[in-house]
């Protein structure tokens, strides 16, 4: 995709000449989900080759009549996975590793050992990084299960004066600012 | 009421719906308008990503009933970035609790004690006099010493629970171990009868285990294994002739379809000089049909060869 088709496209989806690519960034998020709840293996390269599909399209059209810019980019999607899954028939292969008895590998063993504790060490890292009050929320949010749990998160809505939904969606935003830092530290080591 | 809350109120999805949704468990009629809500509305696509966190979550904390449990394993699992979000998701819970200590339970509402500093702090203490001054403070003592004693007897509670946790986690890691343990005895130990048909362990029907040996690759009559409709796994060793490959390839292929499961770079088990490979054959692939897994060994260099074929039968039955 050119810089000009990029440009282009962020206006198109922000609706305006000014555009700080948010719009962009959670379609983008939304596609991917889309494709991994359809099962498909590769979902970033779907959500990214509907967005090249729709910047190509405004690129020659120079703009694209549609409902919404989301809707149009559904029914792309929609054609994306329809090919997908044409192809994957075709092959009609199931590569799995992860069916392998892993447990029975001590060096798999060992490997998964050592991924776990990176993840604690990026969690750790990551959650320095949120704010003290989004901190603080977050670790008081996951402590105890079952009757124990929703006490906790009864008396944290309580001591916030919200619900106990919208603690959750509260909860699940810094969660996902988490989940999105953590993986960049993973990438990263 | 936040915005969220306001639109899941008038919209037409609840959040059993949802969750049916994220296990697959909608027609495609209804799942079509829930694909297209999920690009195209904001409200619907945060919703999903709450009840998805939620879903994992009970998974991780062993809180779904036994079918939902089957369905998230069998259905949800299948995709690389989910099984990274349950991963996360079992991190954070751990997180949590190492964390626990390091958080104290909320206290008494500091509005209480800025209200008295403020108000304190304003009046004039000739107005008011050291004898009232001093009543207040000691009704706020008395009120926080109460309070104190209330949060410690609730952490105490919240201690003895989590010991409580902490001894069924260590009773239920004990049952899973020897739950292992016994499905590795399944694996080693297969019945043979005199033709060299191996057949399912009839203990389980849950999980079918089959060993395939390189004598039998020349046997007249194939190992058959008979698949019940609620066989959950099987799980196949494969015992290889002695050679010096690093690593291995498996292809499973079923007469008249060819490749129908492949599994690559598997590292093989050494015991007693003898080499073999452990492997889980998804049941959604096997159906009643003859079947030959094929090794093949790739070195150090990466060439690959084929070692052997290793043919078997599956049965499938009512049982």
């Amino acid at each position: 995709m050119t810089a000009s088709a990029f440009r282009r496209l962020l206006n198109w989806l922000d609706e305006s000449e000014t555009t700080s690519g948010k719009s962009y960034l959670d379609l983008r998020r939304r596609l991917v989900a889309y494709f991994d709840r359809k099962d498909c293996p590769a979902a970033e390269d779907l959500a990214d080759e509907t967005l090249n599909r729709v910047a190509r399209r405004l690129e020659e059209e120079g703009s694209i009549e549609a409902e919404t810019a989301a809707k149009y980019c559904y029914i792309v999607a929609r054609f994306v996975f329809m090919e997908n899954l044409r192809d994957r028939k075709k092959h009609a292969l199931i590569e799995d590793r992860e069916f392998q008895v892993a447990e029975s590998n001590p060096l798999e063993k060992e490997n998964e050992r050592a991924t776990r504790e990176k993840r604690f060490d990026c969690l750790d890292r990551c959650s320095q990084k949120l704010s003290a009050d989004n901190r603080d929320l977050i670790l008081r949010y996951y402590i105890g299960s079952q009757q124990v749990k929703i006490e906790n998160r009864r008396s944290i809505a309580n001591k916030l004066g919200i619900s106990v939904n919208a603690l959750t969606i509260r909860a699940c935003r810094i969660r996902e600012k988490l989940a999105a830092c953590i993986q960049q530290c993973l990438d990263v080591e | 009421m936040c915005s969220l809350e306001r639109e899941m109120s008038k919209a037409p999805y609840n959040s059993e719906k949802i969750n049916d949704y994220l296990l697959g468990s909608l027609s495609a009629e209804e799942t079509e308008p829930l694909d297209e809500l999920s690009i195209t509305d904001a409200a619907f696509a945060e919703a999903l990503i709450v009840a998805e966190s939620e879903l994992i979550d009970a998974y991780v904390l062993n809180e779904l009933d036994a079918q939902t449990r089957r369905k998230f394993e069998n259905r949800y699992l299948a995709t690389p970035i989910k099984r990274e979000k349950v991963k996360f998701a079992e991190t954070l819970q751990q997180f949590g609790s190492r964390q626990q200590a390091r958080v104290t339970p909320y206290a008494a509402a500091p509005g209480w004690l800025s209200w008295l500093k403020s108000q304190f702090g304003r009046q004039s203490i000739l107005q008011w006099g050291f004898a009232a001054a001093a009543l207040v403070l000691s009704a706020a003592v008395v009120w926080l010493a109460f309070q104190n004693i209330r949060l410690r007897s609730e952490m105490l509670a919240i201690r003895a629970h989590n010991n409580e946790l902490a001894q069924s986690q260590q009773q239920l890691q004990k049952q899973l171990e020897e739950a292992q343990r016994s499905a590795q005895a399944r694996v080693e130990t297969p019945v043979k009868t005199d033709q060299g048909e191996i057949k399912d362990h009839p203990a389980s029907s849950a999980v079918l285990s089959l060993v395939l040996t390189p004598l039998l690759r020349g046997a007249q009559q194939k190992p058959t294994l008979n698949l019940a409709g609620d066989t959950t796994a099987v799980t196949v060793k494969v015992v290889l002739e002695p050679n010096d490959f690093s690593s291995y390839r498996v292809e499973l292929l079923a007469e008249g379809q060819g490749p129908v499961w492949r599994a690559v770079n598997l590292k093989p088990q050494a015991r007693n000089g003898a080499q073999s490979l452990a492997l889980a054959l998804p049941v959604r692939v096997l159906k009643a049909n003859n079947y030959v897994l094929r090794i093949s060994g790739t070195d150090k260099n990466g060439a690959s060869e084929v070692v052997g074929d290793y043919p078997f039968t599956i049965n499938k039955t009512n049982r």
